[in-house]
Formats: C-alpha cells, structure tokens, sequence
C-alpha cells in the first residue's frame, strides 16, 4: 500500500473529529492530517485512538513558537487547539479567570481590559500566542522579573495524558496546596506530558496609568548600573530594557544603547517615579516615547530566525551582552528578570555548525555563572546541531514523561535527547 | 496516639550504627527519651521515629538516603516541626532527618538579588538579616519566628504577604535536592525561567515526599519606600467581606488584607492589647506599600472602599510601634487562643472572596450547630479561611464531634468552589478530603509523580495521597484513643 493511502486510512479512522489532510510544515514535515477539537472530552478522545494506534501527535497553539525544541523525530498528526478558545469561568472580583488553551493571549487581555484587568505577561513573539502555547514554551517578555510569569500565575489546569486520560490539578482559588501542582510540570515542557486543555490564571488590576522613559547611556556597564539602582529603589516599574545599537537602529533609527524604563501604576505613581528618575539619572530622560513591547517582541518573529534567551546572574549581563554583541548578535537585556534575549544575524552563506559551536561555547560560559542558554527559535539545522533548550539532564523528567505519555507520541522529541 | 516501634523487630542496631558512621555519634538520636520532641508536629497526630539523624551536609544526606532504602525503612524530612497537617510526623516509623543543623545563610547576594541558604534557616532570621541591607524575603507565614525555609518550600507555605507576592514558590530560583535513590539533584539555576519543565515549581509544596531539600536559592526584593498600615472596624463579618470585594474592585491589591471576627478580637484584645476595639464584630489589617505618594492614594482609595461598606472607624498607624502593634494581635492570635482555651483546633480552607460572606455565614451556623465557638482570623484577600474551634478536651467524645465539624466546614469549602487547604498543606491530616477535590485519575496522575521519583513508601509514606499502600484511612478513631490520657495544658489541634 502506497503512503497515500495509508495516511488515507489512518485518517479515516479519525473520521468523527473531521481531519483535514496535511497541513502546515512543522519543522519541515508535512502532518498527515490536522485535527481540531472543540473540547477537553473531544482532545481525550482524540489522544485515546492516537494512543492505541501508536500515531505521533504535534500540538499545534497559535504556531508562534513551533521552532522551539529539539526537531520532531516521527511522522505526526496535527492536534490544532485553535477552537479551543472559550472563556470557562471568568469572576473578575476574585482575580481568576479559566480559558480553554487555545485560546490567544490577545483574546484573554481583551476580555479583561473590559473589566479592567490583565494578564502581567507580555510574551515574544506577540500577544497572538495561545495562553497553553506561553505556559509550555515557558516564553515570558519584558514585564518578566517585575511582574510574575506563567508559571507563576497559573492556579490550576486541566490536561490530557498521552494515553488520553483528563486530569485536572490545582483549582480556581487565587491560593492553593491542595495536592502536587501536576500544572506547573507543563511550564517549559515543550507540551512533552500531554496536552493542556484548559488553563486558570490569577489576573491583576490593570495599572491606570503608564509611561515609557528613554535613557541613553554612554555604555552597556552605565546602562545596567542605572538600571539595578532604579529597580533597587521600590518604584513601580514594570520593566528596564538596555537595547544595543543594533536593536535601537531596527526600533528607532538609532544605533546607541537606549534604557527603556516602563513604568505602571496609579496617576500619582507613575507621576512621582518620572519625576524621581529624571532627578537620579545622569543623563536625559525622554519621556514621549509611547510604547516598546511590540516593537522589540517583533523584531524576533519569524521561523528561521535564530533567536537565543540567556539567563545570567545580574552580575555578569553586561559582560555576556558585550560578548553576544561581539559574536554579531542583535540583543536586548531584560534587567530585572536578568535575562538577555537575542536574534543572530544569518544567511544562506552562515556557516550552521561554525554558529553552533560559538553559541555552544557561550553556554558553557554562562553555565558557569549559573545561568543559562536557550534557543528559542531556529532553523531545523541548526536546532539539529544543537541542544536548544541546554536543560540539565535530569532522569526524573524521563521517569516522569513514561508515566504521562507512556507511548511517547505527544511532541515526541521535543525535549531530552533528540536521538 | 503515640506508635512505638519495637526495635528488636527492625534489628535497628546495625542501622544505628551505619548512621553513626555517617554523621557522628552526636547527630544520631535512638532512645525514647530523645525521640519524644520527633513524634509530633503543631497537630494532634503522633509517632515515634525509630531514629533521628541531624546531618550537617547535603552528602551525608545523600549517604543516610542510601543506607535507609538499605534498610527499607522510610524516611521523614523535617524543619521546626510547626506544621499544621501532620507533614512531618512519622507515621510509619521509620528515619526522620532533621534539618535544623544545616541553618547557615551562605550567601546574601544583594548585587544578583538572591539569597542562598540552608534548608533549616528560620524565616524570620533571613527578613531580619536581610532588612539591614535594605531588602526582604517576601513569604512571610505567621509561625515566621519558628519556621524553617525548608519547610516553607516543602509547604509552599504563605502568608499575610502572599496577596501581593504569592506563596513560597514564586520566590525560589533553585533548589538542591536528595532525591530517594540518594541522587543530588538541583532544579532551577540561580536566574528566572531556567529551560526544561518546572520540576523546581513541582518539588515546593510536595510536603517531603518526593526528596529532601538541602539547599535553596530565594529572590529577594528591596523593602518598599513607604509602608501604610490600616484597621477598619465593622459591625458584621459580611460588611468586612464587602469590603474586601470593594476595594479588589476599585483596582488597589493592598500587600496584606487580613480579617479578624468578634470571637478572636475578645481572646486577642485583652491578652495583647494590639488596639482592636472589643465591641467591633469584625476587623481588616490592611496594609499598603509602594511609594510614598501612591500608598497615600491607594489608601484613600481603601478608606473609600470601607466607609462604603460600613466602616465605623478606620485607624492608619502613625508610628512603627503602632503598626507593629497592630500586626502583634494578629500573628499571636494563635498563641492567645491556646492561653484561652483548654483546646482547639485550626482549620486551613480556601474559598474564591466573592464567596467570603456567604461561607463565613455557612461556616458560624455548622460551628454553632455543634455547640462549639469559633474563632476566625484569616487571610480574607486570598479567600484564604482558618476557623477555629475551641473545645474543652475533657469532654467525652469531643473529638469526634470536632473532627464530624471539621469536616463539614471543609465539605462547605470545597462546594463553594474552594479547596481544602490554601497554606498549611494536605499533610496525613486531610489526604481523606482529597477525593472531594480530585477524580481517582487525577489522583492517579499524582500518584505518577511519587512513582517517577522513586518507590512511593521511601519518603514521608502516607502523606499527600489518600489510600497510600499500608496507610490507615481517616484518623478519627485514633485521635479518640490519644486523647485518652489527661490534658492539662492548652492542647493546638490543628
Ligand atoms: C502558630 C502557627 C502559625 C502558622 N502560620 C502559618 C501561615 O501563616 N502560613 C502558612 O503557610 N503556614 C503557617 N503555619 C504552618 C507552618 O508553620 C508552615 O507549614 C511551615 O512552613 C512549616 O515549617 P517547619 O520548618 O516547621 O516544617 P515542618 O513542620 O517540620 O515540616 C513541614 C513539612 O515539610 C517537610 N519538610 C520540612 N523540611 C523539609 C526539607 N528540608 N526537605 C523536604 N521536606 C521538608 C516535612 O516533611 C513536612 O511534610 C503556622 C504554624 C503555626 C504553629
């Protein structure tokens, strides 16, 4: 029997859940079929006859962040969790609110505003990602380090094992230690012990009031000193941004290093903080700049860009960000969450293992300072040869995938070895 | 019930003796007489251990691990021993390592704004150490004065504080485990968002069950610029509930929104004169930080939002006295209960706050129903409920009453959409009420978790999970038996 029609066949029998044949790329592979589901019994389902007929399954959210991880090592189908997308329980005065995974950040902020709340995550690429796309990429954006992240906000979730089971864990209650928090496993797996189906938040008061202060200072190590002594002050600043040249010329036209100081809170707040940042900073401070965030999580859209994250002791940030500068890397330091994010300048002449080894040789280095090197999005060759996600081994997480997914077929590959 | 293990049966000589080796001679207790502070926790389960180690280091941990699984005998971490679930009583006998010798702060970092420490560093010790540098540890449960960082992890334990700054595990970056094959393991690195999935985030809160935590990276934060502390009075617990809603509502997440009702104000009051008036039905501790211009509109924002719930007085403390003062009645609250009562006991339960008056109504009629009072003070931003009851333990079948009551405020949690514990932790205490809460699958997945960091009776066996191999189900029974004996003075149930 030809391919074709065996794909046909399998299909076929994934009639009830309306299959589409093929499908976008991932990783360069076609799927040989994508499926939608329109609920938590609908996903179950699907994953219980993908598990008896031991059929690869990628979860496929808004596709912001599908260049993420090691390449997907079997042929697959595509569970797109598109219509996923329902608000289940929203009680604004409680701070929670249930969404089911697909749906997008955008939607969930939207929703919110109109009661004047927000979800304090602002995820590269772009608020587009779904909200259990940002749990399990782990992405987290420039509010990080000020303000909490995924990981931090979600109160409870309910998954899908890879054998179809539904398990839900936590619950809708702003505080909880009712049991093992099973939801937090998934921040930063890569979707690798199930499918998130439905997730519940904590949400805040979104800030009445917002500014955005420019600062230009003479040097990277000027930049982060200024930087540590506003955020060591208390003021309501919900991020500190030090952009090199090279990304204040893609924002601005402007290749200096620039300071972006985002402040948020009441009127008085966040008019007292200007006017006591303007008094410690040593050099100007512009405050007509209206807003950053989508500018600079823009700038690292795209699938083959090349786009690393390093986590390093406050400490050691301007030092490594001088390095990635040195190795032609297009970088921005998020100071409060200590984490440098960066786009590779590439092309079709870049040499894919001379890149890997020098990104290899950063992590080692970084490693050694406590920190860490991620590759949040590259091409399938250089993620080939490459760890992307640098995460120490540990066998419980082995131990922990055969018990979630014990036929490994929910993103299979995407973390631990990719052999 | 106190549960001797007979030695002779375990042979625990060459046990004894393979510890010693380990640790020393004087970090090995075996005889009844030192065994005794090891059988209980701040709760009313008890057992003796067969054994209690007090390693120093992280390797003889690893090392004592190893020759426990030799033994099979199962192993109990523990901190201070301030738990209210029972977390760290030995059930099952056993091992029980105590981490109150590995208490050194090893490194303040202000500069990378971590700090990096033992596991049996107190609370309390590490904000002391760190105000003088101008920063805090934000988790900040009210036993602060006893409790060990360890412990807090493995609770995940909260706090008055937690409203604004979560519970433990949004403060740690990373955690140095012994895991049961006597393997170290670290989880996390010393910066936000390390790459792989959140098994840091998994380990806080599994109550010593999944490994022993030997050292702990925590953030710290610099103490704010200005600091506002508020008592609002009202007439009712409801109208106090409200205005916990109004003023979420009005957009103002105050640090700490704390309630106290009549019955604890009248126990409270004229033991620590903290400055609650006696005829108030219920009181807020409010407190807001931030800068100094800000906390002065939030708090007029909170004042509008209590007048407009009744309010009869609204106090700001205008001296650092006063406000600790005002913070005083509240984390000694426990404390003046048990010097009131023969008896009590403490329950954790976790509502969502638009369901407070409601519950709080529920929670008085089933207490009063029974004939028991009950006293309440509680972390009313975080639907976050203690009731309390007080019993006289002389009683004949208190405790079975008190436990049938227990429940019911439990059961009343849980259908308000709430769960059964937001802080203290399931424990041996409520492992029967988590069939309330959870599917058997998704107590099966849990049980998957134990299973994928080893055999499931090594650490802390029937803690957490209800029907663990060899458990006993439900305690009531039992607890009727250990209360056999006379009760002189103030007993904690918690
Ligand atoms: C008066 C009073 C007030 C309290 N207020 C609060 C409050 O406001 N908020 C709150 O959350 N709790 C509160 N508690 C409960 C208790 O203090 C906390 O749960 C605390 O975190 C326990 O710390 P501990 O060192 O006493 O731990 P223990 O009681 O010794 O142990 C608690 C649990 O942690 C495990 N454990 C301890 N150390 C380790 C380790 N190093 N590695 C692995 N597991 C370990 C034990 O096995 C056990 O399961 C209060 C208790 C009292 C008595």
């Amino acid at each position: 029997m030809s391919q074709d029609s065996e794909t046909k066949i399998l299909s076929q029998t994934f009639k009830a859940f309306k299959p589409e044949l093929g499908g976008r790329l991932i990783d360069g592979q076609e799927p040989l079929f994508t499926v939608k589901p329109e609920s938590v019994e609908e996903v179950s389902a699907i994953v219980e006859l993908a598990y008896t007929k031991e059929l690869a399954l990628v979860i496929a959210g808004s596709r912001t962040a599908m260049c993420m991880g090691n390449v997907v090592n079997r042929p697959f189908a595509v569970l797109d969790t598109a219509n996923l997308n329902s608000i289940v329980e929203y009680v604004p005065e409680d701070l929670t609110i249930t969404v089911e995974a697909g749906m997008t950040l955008a939607t969930l902020q939207f929703t919110l505003a109109e009661y004047g709340q927000y979800l304090p995550i602002n995820p590269p690429p772009s608020d587009e990602i779904s909200v259990g796309g940002m749990l399990v990429t782990g992405v987290a954006g420039t509010w990080r380090g000020q303000l909490p992240s995924a990981r931090d906000l979600i109160l409870g979730a309910t998954t899908v094992k890879g054998d179809g089971t539904v398990v839900r864990s936590g619950g809708r209650v702003v505080k909880n230690v009712t049991g093992y928090d099973l939801h937090r496993l998934h921040a930063g797996s890569l979707g690798s012990f199930g499918v998130v189906a439905e997730t519940t938040f904590k949400v805040l008061p979104l800030p009445v009031s917002s500014a955005m202060l420019r600062i230009e200072p003479k040097s990277i190590a000027a930049g982060v000193s200024l930087a540590k002594s506003l955020l060591n002050k208390g003021f309501p600043i919900r991020s500190v941004v030090l952009t090199s040249p090279a990304v204040s010329g893609l924002m601005l036209s402007k290749e200096e290093f620039i300071l972006f100081v985002d402040i948020g809170g009441s009127d008085v707040a966040v008019r007292q903080t200007i006017t006591a940042i303007s008094a410690l900073s040593v050099y100007p401070v512009d405050s007509t700049v209206i807003t950053i965030g989508q500018q600079l999580r823009s700038i690292f859209e795209g699938d083959n860009r090349i786009v690393v994250r390093v986590g390093v002791p406050q400490q050691y940030i301007a030092e490594i960000m001088s390095q990635m500068i040195e190795m032609n890397i297009a970088v921005f330091a998020n100071i409060a969450a200590s984490q440098i994010s960066g786009e590779c300048f590439s092309s079709d002449s870049t040499d894919m293992k001379e890149l890997a080894d020098q990104l290899g040789s950063l992590r080692e280095i970084v490693k050694r300072y406590h920190g860490y090197l991620m590759i949040e999005n590259a091409s399938v060759e250089l993620r080939s040869k490459i760890d992307p996600s640098g995460a120490s081994k540990l066998s419980v997480v082995d131990e922990l995938r055969r018990k979630f997914d014990p036929a490994q077929i929910i993103n299979p590959g995407r973390i631990g070895d990719s052999k | 019930m106190v549960r001797f293990f007979k030695r002779s049966r375990h042979k625990p000589e060459p046990l004894v003796r393979e510890l010693i080796k380990v640790v020393g001679i004087n970090q090995v207790l075996y005889t009844a007489e030192d065994l005794i502070g090891y059988e209980y926790d701040a709760t009313i389960e008890r057992a003796a251990p067969e054994v209690v180690v007090l390693p120093h280091t992280t390797d003889e941990i690893s090392s004592v691990v190893k020759i426990c699984r030799q033994y099979n005998r199962p192993i109990v971490p523990r901190g201070s021993g301030s738990g209210l679930s029972g977390g760290s009583v030995p059930i099952k006998g056993g091992v029980v390592v105590s981490l109150t010798r590995m208490n050194k702060i090893l490194d303040i970092n202000i500069e990378n704004r971590y700090a990096v420490l033992q596991p049996g560093v107190i609370n309390l010790q590490l904000q002391d150490r760190l105000a003088t540098e101008g920063f805090t540890y934000a988790p900040d449960p009210s036993s602060q004065r006893i409790c060990t960082l360890g412990g807090n992890v493995a609770n995940n334990s909260g706090g008055p504080h937690t409203l604004a700054h979560g519970s433990t595990v949004n403060h740690i970056l990373e955690l140095e485990v012994v895991l049961p094959n006597g393997d170290i393991a670290r989880l996390g690195s010393r910066v936000l968002d390390t790459p792989g999935p959140d098994i840091r985030g998994l380990f806080a809160g599994s109550e010593g069950t999944l490994g022993i935590i030997t050292e702990i990276t925590a953030q710290i934060i610099p103490l704010p610029q200005s600091l506002k502390t508020m008592l609002a009075v009202f007439d009712t617990v409801t109208s106090a509930s409200e205005a916990v809603s109004s003023i979420i509502r009005r957009g103002v997440i105050p640090v700490a929104l704390e309630m106290l009702d009549q019955e604890i104000i009248k126990i409270v009051e004229p033991r620590i004169q903290a400055g609650y008036p006696l005829d108030a039905g219920a009181v807020l501790l409010i407190e807001i930080e931030g800068i100094p211009d800000a906390v002065d509109a939030d708090s007029e924002l909170v004042k509008a939002a209590c007048e407009a719930s009744g309010a009869s007085e609204i106090r700001v403390a205008t001296s650092s006295e006063e406000r600790e003062k005002l913070w005083e009645g509240r984390k000694a609250a426990i404390g003046a209960i048990g010097a009131a009562y023969p008896a009590f006991y403490l329950l954790d339960g976790v509502v969502p706050r638009t369901k407070l008056p409601q519950v709080m109504e529920d929670v008085l009629a089933v207490a009063s129903s029974y004939g028991f009072k009950c006293a309440n003070m509680f972390h009313a931003g975080d639907g976050n409920l203690h009731p309390t009851l007080m019993f006289d333990p002389q009683n004949e079948g208190v405790l079975d009453r008190v436990l049938e009551c227990a429940g019911e405020i439990m059961r009343i949690c849980v259908d308000s959409g709430g769960a059964i514990t937001g802080e203290h932790g399931v424990g041996l205490e409520k492992t029967s009420y988590m069939e309330w809460i959870y599917s058997q699958d998704d107590l099966d997945a849990m049980e998957n978790i134990r299973e994928a960091f080893g055999p499931a009776d090594v650490f802390n066996p029937c803690k957490i999970l209800p029907n663990g191999h060899g458990c006993a189900v439900g305690h009531a029974a039992e607890i009727n038996i250990a209360m056999g004996g006379n009760q002189t003075s103030a007993d904690i149930y918690i």
